[in-house]
């Protein structure tokens, strides 16, 4: 059971980084992100790439992924200047995509390792010293202090000037260009945080679990990424947290509902994802500002 | 035309697949002035807007400020030189706050460069502080000091027009284009939109306008330039401008419903 | 060749009636439905239940998920999207992801996740031009025409069809909503839908039922309905063929020429089965890159 806790907790964590990620980019930049999940399969495979086929070491490959997803990021803004939301939308979705086929279909090492079978034995920090327990111990520590600093970061940013230029072309850019704003430059800086914030969490997934293969970056994950941040209140850091807490847990509920309800697991599952796509569908038509709504800034002195 | 060392328009051409909305068009705005560009519907008055800003490029023509040469500048550009603008349907953010509006207005702010935020972190709280104090002055004048706290969703569509004007202060303009001030604004509001432009006229700013409400254009321009169809068709003093012939014939042909009301009244 | 002339109309006949009817809603209503594909994956499924577990003959089983189908389609307008016509871009996206998992989902945990086969006796085969063809094919390939004539003659002949025209071409004409037009967008929603489940049943008849077979058609259905134009019936179509026909002619097409340019000295350079899917996300990027309105799209958007 403390196991299992331990485990929720730490997944709590690292998709709390991607819906903070999201949030950057969606809830104050207003980018329809729709790929979402290419910066943490890029910051998986990078990290994993790095440290088991070129040796380094796993701070600067965290560090590393985190900068190549934060290019990926920027990379994906080029076309946005011309082409409407919607389309770009669908464009970040095919992108993501492209970028799992390619993952998907080229070996890294020999016949096993790569392409569809992804990359298992992927080295965990410190998992030499620490006995399993330990480990886990010490990759949630790590996960919510990461979390923390993440989490101070995005505040910050949001609180500053940059933060007030990014919400201002969330709607519209016509007001921030009339004002003398370079939107492009504050809108490819907001991908690449997004996609540095993303990329971290998806070094730190594939240390942690050990193995990735590319069916862990379907466009499903996005989505629920999505429904993280839209349940939670987008816009609003502690909004983001708060969703992910709640879809992790009834993802992970059916665990619990195994002991206790008789069905096939395959229908179990198939149940919590009906529940979940359902559950999204009443956010988005009852509570589009999700649990806990962005917070105004006040200065009035009285 | 004498050139001006200020606003410099010369024949600007813009067309649309095959429509042309500007032809030829030229004109020039002298500073200390109020100057109106009026005319029917569909006359090309925002079309020229959006050409002196950057938000469109002109096929043929140029736009020069201040010796400075504006066409071909990308709209931010536009506007770190000095002129700025509003738009016809306020386009302010709905879900930001009257004062966080007013706080975007300023140019140069260090905050606005990520990396900045740290390194030079006591400048842009001095900054902040600053525009902060400025804000609260603006926002008297306009009367929306009240309001401060108050998301532009939530404002009258008089008060967004304030508001514009406001943030346009902020961002210490050289030139002030704006569309449509008081369209859709409850009469009440016109007035003090009106005295706020007449204060910041002799307090030395400068404004291009365009306006459909003759009575506005009498009271607060002093040099007016009539488009119709793409091209200029009078320039000059209001009063005497707008009894010419060829004005009074445009505005018929087009059945500008606001001006025989104005008109009459 | 002509096998792949046939595997492309083949094709391109399945993906029309699947971009059809999403352009239109796109067209419409402005923004891409990702459950789309899924109302082709609850017609084979549907389907398969009537002919399997009652028995019923296939041709009937059909027909009745068509309707069934289409009725889906017209309840999420009036139980979700109608409700999203002035929300935000994003809403009504997320909310069609949403429904999208929750019938794929209702489809796997009632079937399973094993492959089905709608079609039990054994092909006929018939040779034509050198190509080899099965009856199911033929049937597919004439139940896809007519479809599409059939759709065809509703937009040009029947006042509905011409109204439906009008609406899908003009976003803001639908948008502002009136008793008339929300009329004619249910029915958009009814043919679409339906249409997409004719094209699911199609292609379970073609190769196999899977809970994802719906998920390997989107990237290609928005490829063919973005090439065409949103909001352009016809340019869904004409993207349709043009998808099918770049998968299956550049699979088929050896590109040693483009290798011994490359300095590469080789006989036989064939692009990988497996790298079927990367052609449509290609044709889709390129779309959005160079011409977003499309081929036969309008260009104000």
């Amino acid at each position: 059971m403390i196991e299992f806790l331990i485990y929720l907790l730490t997944i709590i964590g690292i998709w709390g980084l991607l819906s903070l990620s999201l949030n950057v980019q969606f809830g104050l930049a207003g980018l329809i992100n729709l790929g979402h999940i290419v910066f943490f399969m890029v910051g998986g495979y990078a990290s994993a790439i790095l440290v088991m086929f070129h040796g380094w070491p796993m701070p600067l490959a965290w560090i590393a992924a985190m900068a190549i997803s934060a290019l990926v990021g920027v990379i994906m803004t080029i076309p946005t200047a011309t082409l409407r939301q919607d389309y770009w939308a669908i464009s970040s979705l095919a992108f993501a995509e492209i970028i799992r086929f390619v993952l998907k279909n080229t070996p890294i090492q020999g016949d096993y390792i790569g392409a569809s079978f992804g990359i298992p034995d992927i080295p965990q920090p410190l998992g030499d010293m620490l006995s399993t327990h330990g480990f886990y111990l010490f990759f949630l520590v790590l996960t919510l202090v990461l979390l923390a600093l993440t989490y101070a970061v995005v505040e910050w940013i949001t609180r500053s000037p940059y933060g007030r230029v990014l919400k201002a072309i969330r709607e519209d850019d016509h007001v921030a260009l009339a004002l003398g704003k370079n939107v492009r430059s504050v809108r490819m800086r907001a991908m690449a945080i997004g996609g540095a914030i993303g990329g971290l969490a998806g070094a730190m997934f594939a240390h942690y679990n050990a193995f990735i293969q590319p069916n862990y970056f379907l466009p499903l994950e996005t989505f629920l990424i999505w429904a993280m941040l839209l349940l939670g209140g987008k816009g609003n850091h502690l909004g983001a947290i708060v969703g992910t807490v709640v879809i992790e847990l009834l993802y992970n509920s059916t665990r619990f509902l195994k002991d206790f309800i008789d069905i096939d697991q395959g229908v179990l599952s198939s149940a919590r994802m009906v529940v979940i796509g359902i559950l999204i569908i009443l956010v988005v038509l009852y509570m589009p500002n999700g649990l806990v709504p962005e917070k105004r800034r006040r200065y009035a002195r009285e | 035309m004498p050139e001006s060392e200020f606003l410099n328009v010369t024949s600007v051409r813009k067309t649309f697949g095959g429509i042309t909305a500007l032809d030829d068009v030229s004109l020039t705005v002298e500073p200390g002035r109020v100057h109106g560009l009026i005319g029917p519907n569909g006359s090309g008055k925002t079309t020229l807007f959006n050409v002196i800003t950057g938000f469109l490029r002109p096929d043929r023509g140029q736009v020069r400020f201040r010796g400075q040469t504006l066409t071909g500048l990308r709209p931010e550009k536009v506007a770190q030189r000095g002129v700025v603008r509003t738009f016809q349907s306020s386009l302010n953010p709905q879900q930001m706050t009257v004062m966080e509006n007013m706080l975007l207005g300023p140019q140069g702010q260090v905050g606005e460069g990520l990396v900045n935020t740290v390194l030079r972190y006591r400048r842009m709280r001095e900054q902040e502080r600053a525009n902060e104090k400025r804000a609260w002055e603006i926002l008297s004048l306009v009367k929306l000091d009240h309001q401060a706290d108050t998301y532009v969703g939530e404002l009258s569509g008089g008060q967004k027009k304030l508001l514009s004007l406001g943030q346009m202060l902020m961002a210490d303009p050289q030139l002030i284009l704006l569309d449509e001030p008081v369209a859709g604004v409850n009469p009440k509001l016109i007035e003090d939109i009106l005295t706020v432009i007449d204060r910041l006229r002799s307090d030395g700013y400068n404004f291009l306008l365009v306006e459909h409400n003759m009575r506005v254009v009498r009271r607060i321009c002093d040099h007016v330039h009539v488009l119709d169809a793409g091209t200029v068709l009078a320039d000059g003093p209001p009063h005497e401008t707008l009894q010419r012939q060829e004005v009074l014939e445009a505005y018929l042909a087009t059945q500008a419903g606001a001006t025989d009301e104005e008109e009459s009244s | 060749m002509d096998q792949v002339l046939i595997n492309t109309l083949i094709r391109g006949g399945e993906l029309s009636l699947l971009a059809i009817g999403v352009t239109m809603v796109y067209g419409t209503l402005r923004f891409p439905n990702f459950a789309h594909v899924e109302f082709a994956t609850a017609g084979a499924y549907i389907t398969l239940f009537f002919s399997a577990v009652f028995g019923l003959d296939l041709v009937l089983a059909g027909v009745i998920a068509i309707v069934l189908v289409a009725l889906i389609g017209v309840a999420s307008d009036v139980l979700v999207f109608r409700h999203l016509r002035l929300a935000h871009p994003v809403m009504p996206m997320i909310a069609s992801f949403g429904l999208g998992i929750a019938i794929r989902e209702t489809v796997r945990g009632s079937a399973g996740t094993s492959p089905f086969f709608l079609s039990q006796t054994l092909a006929e085969r018939w040779h034509v031009f050198g190509a080899t063809i099965t009856d199911t094919q033929v049937l597919i390939l004439l139940l896809a025409l007519l479809a599409v004539i059939g759709f065809h003659l509703l937009l040009t002949r029947t006042q509905l069809g011409i109204a439906m025209r009008a609406v899908s071409d003009n976003a803001d004409l639908s948008l502002a909503s009136g008793i008339f037009s929300e009329r004619i967008i249910r029915l958009v929603w009814l043919i679409g839908a339906a249409m997409a489940a004719l094209g699911g049943i199609l292609i379970g008849l073609e190769t196999q039922l899977q809970p994802n077979m719906g998920i390997g058609l989107i990237i290609a259905m928005f490829a063919a309905a973005l090439l065409g134009g949103i909001g352009n019936p016809y340019g869904a179509v004409l993207g349709a063929f043009v998808v099918a026909f770049a998968e299956n002619v550049l699979l088929a097409t050896n590109w040693a020429w483009l290798g011994t340019l490359v300095g590469m000295d080789v006989d036989y350079l064939m692009i990988p089965t497996g790298y079927k899917e990367a052609i449509s996300f290609v044709v889709l990027i390129l779309v959005l890159l160079v011409r977003p309105r499309g081929i036969l799209g309008d260009p104000a958007r």
